[in-house]
């Protein structure tokens, strides 16, 4: 019986470890020792009072992008189905990510910092998966639902692969890509 | 020691369904590279990626894989025997040769620099005139027939599946699938049926 309990436990470890991820604390998310005006971590997406009725989220507390986007193939996939501007679940993570609006253009101030580097998405998405696109109903080539990977108003979005508040698995991605298994969550290959 | 081993296989049993994909699966096949130490044990990576694709070598799929900049040696000199024009391949034959002729890496993808070239019986080269043709638009009449694929998948012509578009690597090669020897799309061995899905004998 002793020897069953390690198994038991890391076992128990293992399945649960995605599920209670690390948390926002000190990933590339907690802004609070940037300099930017505030020692919070929440305070840049959210505030508890005076949010701006927004679809991005609860509580929304970070200035829009009002950008146009340019779309993955140009507005439809290679399989015919259309690709939309950004829906709410993508336009949150784009209104930093798509590098007009400051990262710390927050609670009405207009901020100065942008993005750079590897994790500036920019406007034009046609290097990028497409999003606002409708995630297949009916078919063999996608895995009808996904697992993990979520859909919003049935469309794909930033926030079907990526859970902006955990890191756990880098760049918060919502399971583990070994084996390429996010990828393979929706695509039948 | 007999329920060590049963609690082996379980684990075992849990760990591979969970990472099987369906279908016929790109895990485990030739052209699942995530174990070869190239750098990553991701498998997609290698052609596509979901940000910052390679959209400016070629405007296919999320591409990541550095392109081949090699000009071929084209079949029959560039006109098939009938007379058609035999043209340099297109994307959906450089995406392949883009490792199958040797001139990039395998492992050249991203922002990794490779050093890993195809060698052997895959090697294509860029000497294609021993190949059959590709880059070349197969018209319907009586001789030949356009096949019956699609986007979904099936032998088939592109940019799309019409008479008077190309045949390429992948009108024959389905490269996500192992179902048939050589990433074929029709079982050949069967009465060459891949063969006689184009050409009417």
């Amino acid at each position: 019986m002793r020897k069953w309990l390690p198994i038991a436990g890391a076992l128990t470890a293992c399945l649960l470890a995605p599920a209670f991820g690390a948390g926002i604390t000190g990933t590339k998310h907690d802004l609070s020792a940037k300099g930017y005006g505030s020692t919070e971590i929440c305070i840049f997406c959210h505030t508890p009072h005076g949010a701006t009725a927004s679809s991005f989220g609860p509580l929304w507390n970070h200035a829009a992008s009002s950008a146009t986007y340019q779309l993955y193939g140009g507005g439809v996939t290679g399989r015919g189905t259309t690709v939309n501007q950004p829906g709410p679940a993508s336009a949150s993570c784009l209104s930093c990510h798509d590098g007009t609006v400051a990262v710390d253009s927050y609670g009405g101030a207009t901020g100065t910092n942008f993005i750079t580097g590897n994790a500036l998405v920019g406007t034009d998405l046609r290097d990028d998966h497409p999003i606002g696109v409708a995630y297949p109903t009916t078919g063999t080539s996608y895995k009808i639902p996904p697992t993990v990977a979520k859909t919003y108003a049935g469309r794909v979005e930033c926030a079907s692969c990526h859970d902006v508040h955990d890191s756990t698995n880098t760049p918060f991605l919502r399971m583990s890509n070994s084996g390429s298994a996010l990828c393979l969550d929706c695509h039948n290959k | 020691m007999t329920r060590w081993l049963a609690t082996g296989a379980a684990v075992a049993a849990f760990l591979t369904l969970g990472l099987a994909p369906a279908g016929a699966g790109m895990a485990g096949a030739p052209h699942d590279l995530s174990g070869a130490g190239y750098g990553t044990d991701q498998i997609c990576i290698f052609c596509h990626t979901p940000h910052h694709s390679k959209i400016a070598q070629l405007d296919i799929k999320l591409w990541n894989h550095e392109t081949t900049t090699a000009t071929y040696q084209l079949y029959g000199g560039g006109t098939t025997s009938s007379g058609t024009t035999v043209n340099q391949p297109g994307k959906n034959s450089k995406v392949c040769l883009s490792c199958h002729d040797g001139s990039v890496a395998i492992d050249s993808y991203g922002a990794h620099a490779g050093t890993v070239f195809m060698t052997g019986d895959k090697l294509m080269s860029p000497d294609l005139r021993d190949d059959h043709p590709i880059g070349v638009v197969l018209t319907a009449g009586a001789k030949y027939q356009v096949p019956s694929g699609g986007v979904s998948g099936g032998v088939r012509l592109y940019p799309t599946n019409a008479s008077g578009n190309s045949v390429e690597c992948s009108s024959c090669h389905g490269v996500h699938s192992i179902t048939y020897a050589n990433y074929l799309k029709k079982d050949n061995s069967n009465k060459s049926q891949l063969c006689l899905s184009c050409h009417i004998k």
